[in-house]
Protein backbone atom coordinates (compact mmCIF):
# COMPACT_ATOMS: atom_id res chain seq x y z
CA UNK A 1 0.00 0.00 0.00
CA UNK A 2 1.33 3.52 -0.92
CA UNK A 3 1.11 5.19 1.97
CA UNK A 4 -0.13 8.76 2.14
CA UNK A 5 2.25 11.11 3.99
CA UNK A 6 0.73 13.16 6.94
CA UNK A 7 0.24 16.66 5.09
CA UNK A 8 -2.12 14.64 2.50
CA UNK A 9 -4.15 13.04 4.65
CA UNK A 10 -4.70 16.37 6.27
CA UNK A 11 -5.56 17.75 2.99
CA UNK A 12 -7.92 14.64 2.45
CA UNK A 13 -9.86 15.41 5.82
CA UNK A 14 -10.13 18.85 4.94
CA UNK A 15 -11.68 18.22 1.44
CA UNK A 16 -14.15 15.19 2.98
CA UNK A 17 -17.55 17.79 3.66
CA UNK A 18 -17.31 18.69 0.29
CA UNK A 19 -16.65 15.50 -1.51
CA UNK A 20 -19.68 14.10 0.74
CA UNK A 21 -21.65 16.69 -1.24
CA UNK A 22 -20.39 16.01 -4.36
CA UNK A 23 -20.81 12.19 -3.48
CA UNK A 24 -24.78 13.04 -2.72
CA UNK A 25 -25.28 15.26 -5.46
CA UNK A 26 -24.03 12.53 -8.13
CA UNK A 27 -25.39 9.24 -6.42
CA UNK A 28 -28.90 11.07 -5.67
CA UNK A 29 -29.21 9.91 -2.19
CA UNK A 30 -27.44 9.54 1.39
CA UNK A 31 -26.48 6.02 1.00
CA UNK A 32 -25.25 5.77 -1.83
CA UNK A 33 -23.45 8.61 -1.14
CA UNK A 34 -21.42 7.32 1.92
CA UNK A 35 -20.54 4.47 -0.15
CA UNK A 36 -19.00 6.24 -2.96
CA UNK A 37 -17.12 8.77 -0.37
CA UNK A 38 -16.08 5.64 1.60
CA UNK A 39 -14.87 3.75 -1.88
CA UNK A 40 -13.17 6.96 -3.22
CA UNK A 41 -11.30 7.07 0.43
CA UNK A 42 -10.78 3.51 0.27
CA UNK A 43 -9.30 3.79 -3.42
CA UNK A 44 -6.78 6.84 -2.45
CA UNK A 45 -5.32 4.96 0.54
CA UNK A 46 -4.84 2.18 -1.53
CA UNK A 47 -3.28 3.87 -4.84
CA UNK A 48 -1.96 6.80 -2.56
CA UNK A 49 -1.42 10.12 -3.83
CA UNK A 50 1.78 11.96 -6.07
CA UNK A 51 3.47 13.69 -4.02
CA UNK A 52 2.99 16.74 -6.14
CA UNK A 53 -0.84 16.14 -6.87
CA UNK A 54 -3.18 18.46 -5.85
CA UNK A 55 -5.17 17.26 -3.41
CA UNK A 56 -8.90 18.00 -3.87
CA UNK A 57 -8.37 18.09 -7.76
CA UNK A 58 -6.95 14.58 -7.31
CA UNK A 59 -9.60 13.00 -4.95
CA UNK A 60 -12.39 14.32 -7.22
CA UNK A 61 -11.17 12.92 -9.98
CA UNK A 62 -10.66 9.26 -7.86
CA UNK A 63 -14.28 10.42 -6.90
CA UNK A 64 -15.78 10.79 -10.66
CA UNK A 65 -13.72 8.06 -11.52
CA UNK A 66 -15.01 5.24 -8.94
CA UNK A 67 -18.48 6.35 -9.68
CA UNK A 68 -18.19 6.44 -13.55
CA UNK A 69 -16.85 2.22 -12.54
CA UNK A 70 -20.13 2.15 -10.33
CA UNK A 71 -22.44 2.89 -12.81
CA UNK A 72 -20.79 0.95 -15.45
CA UNK A 73 -21.13 -1.97 -13.45
CA UNK A 74 -25.12 -0.95 -12.84
CA UNK A 75 -24.45 -0.92 -16.62
CA UNK A 76 -26.41 2.51 -16.24
CA UNK A 77 -25.46 4.13 -19.53
CA UNK A 78 -26.66 7.72 -19.40
CA UNK A 79 -27.94 8.16 -15.78
CA UNK A 80 -28.50 7.39 -12.66
CA UNK A 81 -32.27 7.41 -11.79
CA UNK A 82 -33.57 9.09 -8.66
CA UNK A 83 -34.06 6.53 -5.80
CA UNK A 84 -36.86 6.79 -3.28
CA UNK A 85 -35.44 7.18 -0.01
CA UNK A 86 -37.38 5.28 2.85
CA UNK A 87 -37.91 8.29 4.32
CA UNK A 88 -39.11 9.83 1.31
CA UNK A 89 -42.04 7.02 0.86
CA UNK A 90 -42.93 7.29 4.22
CA UNK A 91 -44.20 10.65 3.90
CA UNK A 92 -47.66 11.23 2.69
CA UNK A 93 -48.68 13.93 0.42
CA UNK A 94 -50.33 16.09 2.98
CA UNK A 95 -47.43 15.70 5.00
CA UNK A 96 -44.69 17.34 2.87
CA UNK A 97 -44.11 20.94 3.12
CA UNK A 98 -43.10 22.86 1.03
CA UNK A 99 -39.78 23.05 1.24
CA UNK A 100 -39.51 19.55 1.35
CA UNK A 101 -41.35 19.22 -1.99
CA UNK A 102 -38.77 22.11 -3.30
CA UNK A 103 -36.26 19.26 -2.15
CA UNK A 104 -37.68 16.70 -3.34
CA UNK A 105 -38.00 18.32 -6.91
CA UNK A 106 -34.36 20.11 -6.73
CA UNK A 107 -33.17 16.35 -6.32
CA UNK A 108 -35.80 15.16 -9.05
CA UNK A 109 -34.50 17.36 -11.83
CA UNK A 110 -30.26 16.94 -10.90
CA UNK A 111 -31.24 13.19 -11.03
CA UNK A 112 -32.83 13.77 -14.90
CA UNK A 113 -29.94 15.96 -15.67
CA UNK A 114 -27.24 13.95 -18.33
CA UNK A 115 -24.40 12.33 -16.14
CA UNK A 116 -21.76 14.41 -17.49
CA UNK A 117 -23.48 17.90 -16.93
CA UNK A 118 -24.51 17.00 -13.38
CA UNK A 119 -20.92 16.27 -12.81
CA UNK A 120 -20.10 19.45 -14.05
CA UNK A 121 -22.81 21.77 -12.63
CA UNK A 122 -21.96 19.90 -9.27
CA UNK A 123 -18.64 20.67 -9.03
CA UNK A 124 -18.61 24.81 -10.19
CA UNK A 125 -22.04 25.29 -8.41
CA UNK A 126 -22.18 23.58 -5.30
CA UNK A 127 -18.24 23.09 -4.80
CA UNK A 128 -17.43 26.53 -5.90
CA UNK A 129 -14.72 25.00 -8.32
CA UNK A 130 -13.75 27.81 -11.42
CA UNK A 131 -14.24 26.24 -14.40
CA UNK A 132 -10.44 25.55 -15.30
CA UNK A 133 -10.78 23.61 -12.22
CA UNK A 134 -13.60 21.82 -12.98
CA UNK A 135 -12.18 21.19 -16.38
CA UNK A 136 -9.05 19.50 -14.82
CA UNK A 137 -11.08 17.61 -12.46
CA UNK A 138 -12.99 16.12 -15.62
CA UNK A 139 -10.62 16.02 -18.00
CA UNK A 140 -12.26 18.48 -20.56
CA UNK A 141 -11.84 21.49 -22.44
CA UNK A 142 -13.25 24.53 -20.46
CA UNK A 143 -15.27 25.06 -23.44
CA UNK A 144 -17.04 21.95 -22.31
CA UNK A 145 -17.68 22.63 -19.02
CA UNK A 146 -19.07 25.79 -20.04
CA UNK A 147 -21.65 24.47 -22.43
CA UNK A 148 -22.18 21.38 -20.27
CA UNK A 149 -23.49 23.77 -17.44
CA UNK A 150 -25.24 26.18 -19.20
CA UNK A 151 -27.54 23.28 -21.07
CA UNK A 152 -27.57 21.95 -17.29
CA UNK A 153 -28.89 24.92 -16.01
CA UNK A 154 -32.00 25.24 -18.60
CA UNK A 155 -32.89 21.57 -18.16
CA UNK A 156 -33.39 22.98 -14.75
CA UNK A 157 -35.14 26.00 -15.37
CA UNK A 158 -36.99 24.41 -17.51
CA UNK A 159 -38.34 21.74 -15.20
CA UNK A 160 -38.58 23.94 -11.93
CA UNK A 161 -39.52 27.02 -13.18
CA UNK A 162 -41.58 26.06 -16.51
CA UNK A 163 -42.74 29.49 -17.38
CA UNK A 164 -38.67 29.98 -17.96
CA UNK A 165 -37.21 29.84 -20.81
CA UNK A 166 -38.87 28.44 -23.70
CA UNK B 1 -34.04 33.38 -25.48
CA UNK B 2 -31.07 31.88 -27.20
CA UNK B 3 -28.77 29.48 -26.68
CA UNK B 4 -26.04 32.18 -26.40
CA UNK B 5 -27.37 34.45 -24.48
CA UNK B 6 -28.37 31.47 -21.84
CA UNK B 7 -24.73 30.47 -22.10
CA UNK B 8 -23.69 34.10 -21.39
CA UNK B 9 -25.59 34.64 -18.29
CA UNK B 10 -24.63 31.13 -16.98
CA UNK B 11 -21.07 32.29 -17.69
CA UNK B 12 -22.17 35.61 -15.68
CA UNK B 13 -23.68 33.80 -12.88
CA UNK B 14 -19.97 32.00 -12.80
CA UNK B 15 -17.90 35.12 -12.70
CA UNK B 16 -16.34 33.63 -15.57
CA UNK B 17 -16.32 36.49 -17.82
CA UNK B 18 -14.05 38.44 -18.87
CA UNK B 19 -13.85 42.03 -18.00
CA UNK B 20 -15.30 43.52 -21.17
CA UNK B 21 -18.00 40.94 -21.46
CA UNK B 22 -19.34 40.72 -17.77
CA UNK B 23 -19.96 44.85 -18.45
CA UNK B 24 -21.46 44.03 -21.61
CA UNK B 25 -24.10 41.44 -19.98
CA UNK B 26 -24.77 44.08 -16.85
CA UNK B 27 -25.34 46.30 -19.21
CA UNK B 28 -28.23 44.55 -20.95
CA UNK B 29 -29.55 43.00 -17.94
CA UNK B 30 -30.01 46.81 -16.73
CA UNK B 31 -32.45 47.25 -19.96
CA UNK B 32 -33.81 43.19 -20.75
CA UNK B 33 -36.55 42.48 -19.00
CA UNK B 34 -36.64 38.91 -19.95
CA UNK B 35 -32.23 38.32 -19.24
CA UNK B 36 -33.34 39.73 -16.22
CA UNK B 37 -35.87 37.32 -15.21
CA UNK B 38 -34.10 34.39 -16.59
CA UNK B 39 -31.25 35.44 -14.51
CA UNK B 40 -33.20 35.77 -11.23
CA UNK B 41 -34.63 32.16 -11.68
CA UNK B 42 -30.96 31.18 -12.28
CA UNK B 43 -29.89 32.43 -9.55
CA UNK B 44 -32.89 30.78 -7.49
CA UNK B 45 -32.19 27.54 -9.26
CA UNK B 46 -28.44 27.57 -8.07
CA UNK B 47 -29.36 28.72 -4.51
CA UNK B 48 -31.52 25.59 -4.38
CA UNK B 49 -29.52 23.64 -5.65
CA UNK B 50 -26.90 24.48 -2.84
CA UNK B 51 -29.26 24.08 0.06
CA UNK B 52 -30.53 20.99 -1.06
CA UNK B 53 -26.30 19.17 -1.37
CA UNK B 54 -25.00 21.68 1.56
CA UNK B 55 -27.33 19.79 4.14
CA UNK B 56 -25.40 16.50 2.72
CA UNK B 57 -21.85 17.17 3.74
CA UNK B 58 -21.62 15.75 6.83
CA UNK B 59 -19.03 12.92 6.79
CA UNK B 60 -19.90 9.38 8.26
CA UNK B 61 -17.37 8.68 11.16
CA UNK B 62 -16.12 5.91 9.90
CA UNK B 63 -15.15 7.29 7.32
CA UNK B 64 -13.55 10.02 8.45
CA UNK B 65 -11.86 7.37 11.00
CA UNK B 66 -9.99 5.89 8.21
CA UNK B 67 -8.01 8.86 7.34
CA UNK B 68 -7.83 10.04 11.23
CA UNK B 69 -4.89 7.86 12.35
CA UNK B 70 -2.28 10.20 11.17
CA UNK B 71 -3.64 13.26 11.60
CA UNK B 72 -5.99 15.07 14.43
CA UNK B 73 -7.30 17.45 12.09
CA UNK B 74 -10.79 17.62 12.43
CA UNK B 75 -13.16 18.32 9.12
CA UNK B 76 -13.77 21.55 8.69
CA UNK B 77 -17.11 22.82 6.28
CA UNK B 78 -16.02 23.70 3.21
CA UNK B 79 -17.25 27.13 2.79
CA UNK B 80 -15.42 27.71 -0.64
CA UNK B 81 -18.17 27.32 -2.85
CA UNK B 82 -20.30 30.01 -0.83
CA UNK B 83 -17.76 32.46 -0.99
CA UNK B 84 -16.84 32.12 -4.77
CA UNK B 85 -20.58 31.86 -5.73
CA UNK B 86 -21.33 35.11 -3.47
CA UNK B 87 -18.16 36.78 -4.66
CA UNK B 88 -19.33 36.07 -8.39
CA UNK B 89 -23.24 37.84 -8.19
CA UNK B 90 -21.40 40.41 -5.78
CA UNK B 91 -19.51 41.45 -8.29
CA UNK B 92 -22.47 40.84 -11.08
CA UNK B 93 -24.09 42.96 -8.35
CA UNK B 94 -22.39 45.86 -8.34
CA UNK B 95 -21.33 46.06 -12.10
CA UNK B 96 -25.21 45.97 -12.75
CA UNK B 97 -25.84 48.62 -10.50
CA UNK B 98 -23.03 50.41 -11.22
CA UNK B 99 -24.33 50.85 -14.90
CA UNK B 100 -27.47 51.77 -13.61
CA UNK B 101 -27.16 54.13 -11.28
CA UNK B 102 -23.91 55.62 -12.68
CA UNK B 103 -22.09 55.14 -10.16
CA UNK B 104 -18.73 53.56 -12.06
CA UNK B 105 -16.02 54.64 -9.14
CA UNK B 106 -17.96 52.09 -6.69
CA UNK B 107 -15.55 49.04 -6.24
CA UNK B 108 -18.54 46.58 -5.17
CA UNK B 109 -22.31 46.90 -4.13
CA UNK B 110 -23.91 49.13 -0.83
CA UNK B 111 -26.32 47.23 1.38
CA UNK B 112 -29.41 48.35 -0.63
CA UNK B 113 -28.02 47.44 -3.78
CA UNK B 114 -27.67 43.81 -3.02
CA UNK B 115 -30.98 43.79 -1.29
CA UNK B 116 -32.48 44.67 -4.24
CA UNK B 117 -31.75 42.23 -6.25
CA UNK B 118 -29.91 39.29 -4.47
CA UNK B 119 -32.21 36.14 -3.68
CA UNK B 120 -32.00 35.12 0.16
CA UNK B 121 -29.27 32.79 1.09
CA UNK B 122 -29.41 30.32 3.75
CA UNK B 123 -25.61 30.50 3.91
CA UNK B 124 -22.44 32.25 2.15
CA UNK B 125 -21.58 35.94 2.44
CA UNK B 126 -22.02 38.59 -0.53
CA UNK B 127 -18.72 41.36 -0.18
CA UNK B 128 -20.01 44.92 0.43
CA UNK B 129 -17.76 47.82 -1.29
CA UNK B 130 -16.91 49.03 2.36
CA UNK B 131 -15.36 45.50 2.80
CA UNK B 132 -18.30 43.92 5.09
CA UNK B 133 -20.16 41.20 3.83
CA UNK B 134 -24.24 40.68 3.84
CA UNK B 135 -26.56 37.60 3.74
CA UNK B 136 -29.90 38.19 2.56
CA UNK B 137 -32.16 36.31 4.77
CA UNK B 138 -35.33 36.39 4.06
CA UNK B 139 -37.71 38.99 2.28
CA UNK B 140 -41.72 40.01 3.48
CA UNK B 141 -44.34 41.99 2.44
CA UNK B 142 -45.34 44.03 6.08
CA UNK B 143 -48.23 45.55 6.88
CA UNK B 144 -48.38 48.40 5.02
CA UNK B 145 -47.15 47.31 2.06
CA UNK B 146 -43.70 47.47 1.85
CA UNK B 147 -41.45 45.17 0.85
CA UNK B 148 -38.55 44.57 3.61
CA UNK B 149 -35.78 42.21 3.36
CA UNK B 150 -34.20 40.82 6.92
CA UNK B 151 -30.27 40.68 6.71
CA UNK B 152 -26.83 40.05 8.32
CA UNK B 153 -23.88 42.17 8.38
CA UNK B 154 -20.48 40.73 9.35
CA UNK B 155 -17.70 43.35 10.03
CA UNK B 156 -14.59 41.38 11.20
CA UNK B 157 -16.57 38.48 12.85
CA UNK B 158 -18.83 41.15 14.73
CA UNK B 159 -22.86 40.80 13.25
CA UNK B 160 -26.02 42.44 12.78
CA UNK B 161 -28.69 41.38 12.18
CA UNK B 162 -31.62 43.75 10.67
CA UNK B 163 -34.79 45.19 8.36
CA UNK B 164 -34.66 47.32 5.85
CA UNK B 165 -37.77 48.04 3.88
CA UNK B 166 -38.25 49.26 0.07
CA UNK B 167 -40.01 53.05 0.38
CA UNK B 168 -39.98 54.51 -2.80
CA UNK B 169 -37.55 52.69 -4.71
CA UNK B 170 -34.93 53.22 -1.64
CA UNK B 171 -33.88 50.45 0.97
CA UNK B 172 -34.17 51.89 4.63
CA UNK B 173 -33.74 50.58 7.99
CA UNK B 174 -35.80 49.60 9.75
CA UNK B 175 -34.19 47.87 12.38
CA UNK B 176 -30.72 46.76 13.65
CA UNK B 177 -28.96 45.05 16.43
CA UNK B 178 -25.65 43.21 17.27
CA UNK B 179 -26.06 39.89 16.52
CA UNK B 180 -23.86 36.64 17.13
CA UNK B 181 -22.82 35.18 13.48
CA UNK B 182 -24.06 31.47 12.87
CA UNK B 183 -21.62 29.25 13.08
CA UNK B 184 -20.82 26.38 11.09
CA UNK B 185 -23.13 24.20 12.62
CA UNK B 186 -26.02 26.14 12.92
CA UNK B 187 -25.64 28.23 9.42
CA UNK B 188 -29.05 26.45 8.25
CA UNK B 189 -31.74 27.72 11.27
CA UNK B 190 -34.43 29.52 10.38
CA UNK B 191 -33.49 33.43 9.97
CA UNK B 192 -34.72 35.13 13.23
CA UNK B 193 -34.70 32.17 15.26
CA UNK B 194 -31.37 32.93 16.93
CA UNK B 195 -30.40 35.51 19.18
CA UNK B 196 -31.26 38.18 17.69
CA UNK B 197 -35.06 38.51 19.15
CA UNK B 198 -35.70 42.06 18.71
CA UNK B 199 -35.23 41.56 14.71
CA UNK B 200 -37.30 38.55 15.21
CA UNK B 201 -40.11 40.42 17.09
CA UNK B 202 -40.30 43.05 14.79
CA UNK B 203 -40.20 40.95 11.75
CA UNK B 204 -43.26 38.49 13.29
CA UNK B 205 -45.20 42.04 14.56
CA UNK B 206 -44.97 43.69 11.00
CA UNK B 207 -44.91 41.09 8.63
CA UNK B 208 -48.32 40.55 6.69
CA UNK B 209 -47.91 36.57 6.15
CA UNK B 210 -45.37 34.62 6.07
CA UNK B 211 -41.27 35.03 4.76
CA UNK B 212 -41.50 34.45 0.80
CA UNK B 213 -40.20 31.17 -0.81
CA UNK B 214 -37.49 31.10 -2.84
CA UNK B 215 -39.83 31.18 -6.12
CA UNK B 216 -41.84 33.80 -4.85
CA UNK B 217 -38.90 36.03 -3.91
CA UNK B 218 -36.88 35.22 -7.82
CA UNK B 219 -40.25 36.84 -9.46
CA UNK B 220 -40.69 40.04 -7.13
CA UNK B 221 -37.00 40.87 -7.76
CA UNK B 222 -37.42 39.88 -11.31
CA UNK B 223 -39.88 42.61 -11.23
CA UNK B 224 -38.03 45.41 -9.48
CA UNK B 225 -40.08 44.83 -6.36
CA UNK B 226 -43.58 46.31 -8.13
CA UNK B 227 -45.53 43.21 -7.45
Amino acid sequence: MAALSDSQRQDLMAELSGLRRFCHSLTGNAADADDLLQATVERILQKGMPADAHTAKWTYRVCKNVWIDELRAREVRQRYPATETEEETALSADTVAESELEVAAVSTAMAALPEEQRLALTLVTIDGKTYAEAAEILDVPVGTIMSRIARARKQLLQLLHPAQPE
Amino acid sequence: MNDKDFELLSQYLDGELDELSTRRVAQRLGSERELRETFAHMTAVDQSIRQVYSASEQVPAHIAAMLESATAAPPRRTTQWAFAAAASVAAAAGLMLTLQWQQPESAGPTVAEVLEITPSMASGWQPLADGRQIRPVLSFRDVDGAWCREYLVEDHGKGTRGVACRDQGKWETRIAVAAVIPGANDAFRPAGAGDSDAVADYTASRADGIALSASEEAKIIASDWQK
